[in-house]
């Protein structure tokens, strides 16, 4: 991978820092309607698992972050357990290194995070398997949509992943009704 | 927990016995399975491990036996929260361990030959339009061995597993939830819980191939302690802040072992993976198929695999396997990369060129210096390649940790482990010269290194950058000559292929 990728990626991650601290489900699902819904090219390929689309490397540029300092992580406590939260780290070089890349892709960087940086981790787990089951799996219609949503998300109920998928609609993410 | 009886066994030379059902053993004896006997885990790997001819047949089953394994401990240590969340029963827990079973003995069965060796010519995936996605194309990409898997199980199996008398009286599992598991992409159900088994950071793919890959190659590098991991594994309702969902998780009694998986993976990466010879004959047999699949086309760059989305190129891609292009390359039809590969006259490292990431400035630095090398060295650079997974692998590997007596979410275990957060395998372009050629090469990449070192002594930087990377410099140290690069370096002609990315070599 060339490296001006890299550093596009890490300078993507201070730009979310820098707004909001985030955790690593926030990211990955950021970069994920980054990428799958504004087009940004970060060269990210995702899976989909029971919770949401994943790409390990999300993971491993992470802790590249960290190990430049341009990220630091630190330990949050919540009632059931641990977690971490990023934010910006005192090496702030890799902005200047991609600012081609910040500026280019400025408008989606803010779009993603006004609309998304704010949910909490389940909503984003859900509104991103919306758009991974719209984007990948060709359902033919809504119905046929929620319903392949509703069976990796069994426990979310039909109203609220319509909800879900009316919230992408009113986006511009994706249409309310099939073009074919 | 109840499931199908296991009605046969095979000798397996990691696992020992095998269990086998009697779906299983259908699905093992149809031809489309016997297929991975012809086509070896390590490709080329046996010209420097002669033991390492082992072929996916043997890795499929490992496979298969460690998921199971993996899912009876997780059920055993997390049956409460598996019941919770997904309303599991006990019948409903039997068949989802036969899915899980069918998808890990399945999940490799679209390999081409050589397995990951020939993946570039896969075909490209065909554009479509996306129904509910405003205004945009489906990117262009590659079919993946794993799009082949689903095709290969969709075309020929799906029959099998849903006609069997058991299946379609008892549990009823469709072949859709078998590819669910496999496929980056396919629509799943409730059972993508377990998907992490098949395909993700504690998968039962590397856990076998580790071992296996190990134990041919004559290596201890890949040697962890399966069985503690196995008595560790766990599901784990993560915070709220974190996920909805549960996710398989090691217990921190068996951070030691989950450890020593990654470490043993960073080894046969170094080791193994990315031993310089065998990537050098990757490089060969890539070119050496691309010359046979040419055949009948205007260019050599429309040679590819048969398609996996049309049933009769589906079927004719299942006649590719190892002896075949074997057969071919015996009768010449390889060109000059299968002859070079007949006569181990394969092209020779000059050098490693490492992408530092100690920060982002040397980042930039050292690629902007690399390219200058490369271009320096001109002609004489017959391949270089950059492995995307040297760099990816050793870091993707963090893991959720649970407490072991409240079964809460602990952290990571880059968090506990000194030894990963300090393993680091920055990203490598190992490039290549012609046999005739490589010592020049060689003797010039160290002239050229020298002359960096010089200039940055002097703060003159030559190349680009401002730094090199410490083995570099240790080995200009040893540099005995000067040549002048402008004198020595032939005429700038293509090179064979440009920079490649995303050779994977393992799993």
């Amino acid at each position: 991978m060339p490296a001006e990728v890299l550093l596009s990626r890490l300078a993507l991650f201070t730009e979310f820092a820098r707004n909001i601290r985030l955790g690593r489900t926030a990211i990955m699902k950021l970069c994920f309607f980054l990428q799958e819904s504004k087009g940004v090219p970060l060269g990210y390929q995702f899976s989909i698992y029971s919770y949401g689309p994943f790409d390990s490397d999300v993971l491993a540029d992470l802790s590249t972050a960290e190990r430049m300092s341009v990220l630091k992580s630190d330990i949050v406590y919540y009632p059931s357990g641990t977690g971490y939260e990023y934010s910006v780290g005192p090496d702030s070089s890799v902005r200047k290194l991609a600012a081609h890349f910040l500026t280019k892709h400025g408008t989606e960087i803010k779009w993603v995070l006004d609309n998304f940086g704010r949910k909490t981790a389940g909503e984003l787990e859900l509104l991103s398997t919306i758009l991974f089951v719209a984007k990948f799996n060709n359902p033919r219609g809504v119905d046929e949509l929620l319903n392949k949503v509703a069976l990796i998300k069994p426990h979310f109920s039909r109203d609220h992943i319509f909800h879900g998928f009316q919230e992408l609609v009113k986006l511009d993410v994706l249409r309310a009704s099939p073009v074919n | 927990m109840l499931h199908n009886p296991i009605t046969s066994e095979i000798r397996c030379p990691v696992h020992g016995f095998v269990g086998l059902t009697d779906l299983e053993r259908k699905i093992i004896d149809h031809p489309a399975f016997q297929r991975l006997r012809r086509i070896k885990q390590l490709a080329w790997t046996d010209y420097v491990y002669p033991g390492a001819s082992h072929s996916r047949f043997e890795h499929s089953l490992g496979v298969m036996h460690i998921a199971a394994r993996l899912f009876e401990a997780v059920v055993a240590s997390s049956e409460a929260i598996l019941k919770e969340t997904y309303d599991y029963t006990e019948a409903g827990l039997s068949r989802d361990w036969q899915i899980v079973r069918l998808a890990a003995l399945l999940h490799d069965v679209g390999h081409a030959p050589f397995s990951h060796a020939t993946e570039h010519l896969l075909p490209m995936k065909a554009v479509e339009n996306y129904s509910l996605f405003p205004g945009e194309d489906r990117p262009i990409e590659q079919f993946s061995h794993e799009d082949y898997s689903v095709a290969i199980i969709e075309t020929i199996f799906a029959e099998l597993i849903e006609q069997d008398s058991s299946n379609r009286r008892n549990a009823k599992i469709s072949a859709t939830e078998v590819t669910a598991l496999i496929a980056k992409r396919a629509p799943g159900g409730a059972s993508l819980f377990w998907k992490d088994i098949i395909s993700g950071q504690l998968d039962a793919d590397r856990m076998d191939y580790l071992l296996r890959d190990s134990l041919h190659a004559g290596v201890s590098y890949g040697r962890y302690d399966l069985d503690r991991i196995v008595a560790s594994v766990c599901a784990v309702r993560r915070p709220r802040e974190e996920s909805e969902e549960p996710k398989i998780a090691i217990m921190r009694g068996g951070a030691y072992a989950a450890e020593a998986l990654i470490v043993a993976r960073y080894w046969m990466h170094k080791q193994v993976y990315f031993h310089k010879t065998r990537l050098a004959c990757n490089f060969h047999l890539e070119h050496a198929v691309r010359n046979i699949l040419s055949v009948g086309k205007p260019e050599l760059g429309e040679a590819f695999y048969p398609r996996p989305d049309i049933k009769d190129q589906l079927l004719e891609f299942l006649k590719w396997d190892d002896y075949k292009v074997m057969g071919l390359l015996a009768e010449g039809h390889g060109g000059e990369h299968g002859q070079r590969l007949m006569e181990r006259n394969h092209y020779r490292l000059v050098c490693e060129l490492a992408e530092s990431d100690s920060t982002a400035q040397e980042l930039s630095d050292s690629a902007t210096r690399n390219e200058a090398v490369l271009n320096k060295l001109g002609a004489l650079v017959k391949h270089a390649t950059q492995p995307k997974t040297l760099w990816y692998k050793s870091k993707a590997n963090d893991l959720v940790l649970v407490e072991d007596d409240s079964k809460k979410q602990a952290g990571f275990l880059s968090e506990y482990s000194a030894l990963m957060r300090s393993i680091n395998y920055g990203s490598v372009r190992f490039v290549y010269a012609d046999k005739a050629d490589a010592k020049l090469a060689r003797e010039m990449y160290q002239s050229l290194i020298r002359d960096q070192a010089r200039s940055e002594r002097a703060n003159e930087p030559v190349l680009g950058g401002s730094a090199l990377p410490a083995e570099s410099i240790a080995a200009s140290d040893v540099a005995q000559l000067s040549l002048e690069p402008s004198t020595a370096v032939p005429k700038p002609a293509q090179r064979d292929t440009p920079v490649q990315k995303g050779i994977h070599n393992a799993g």
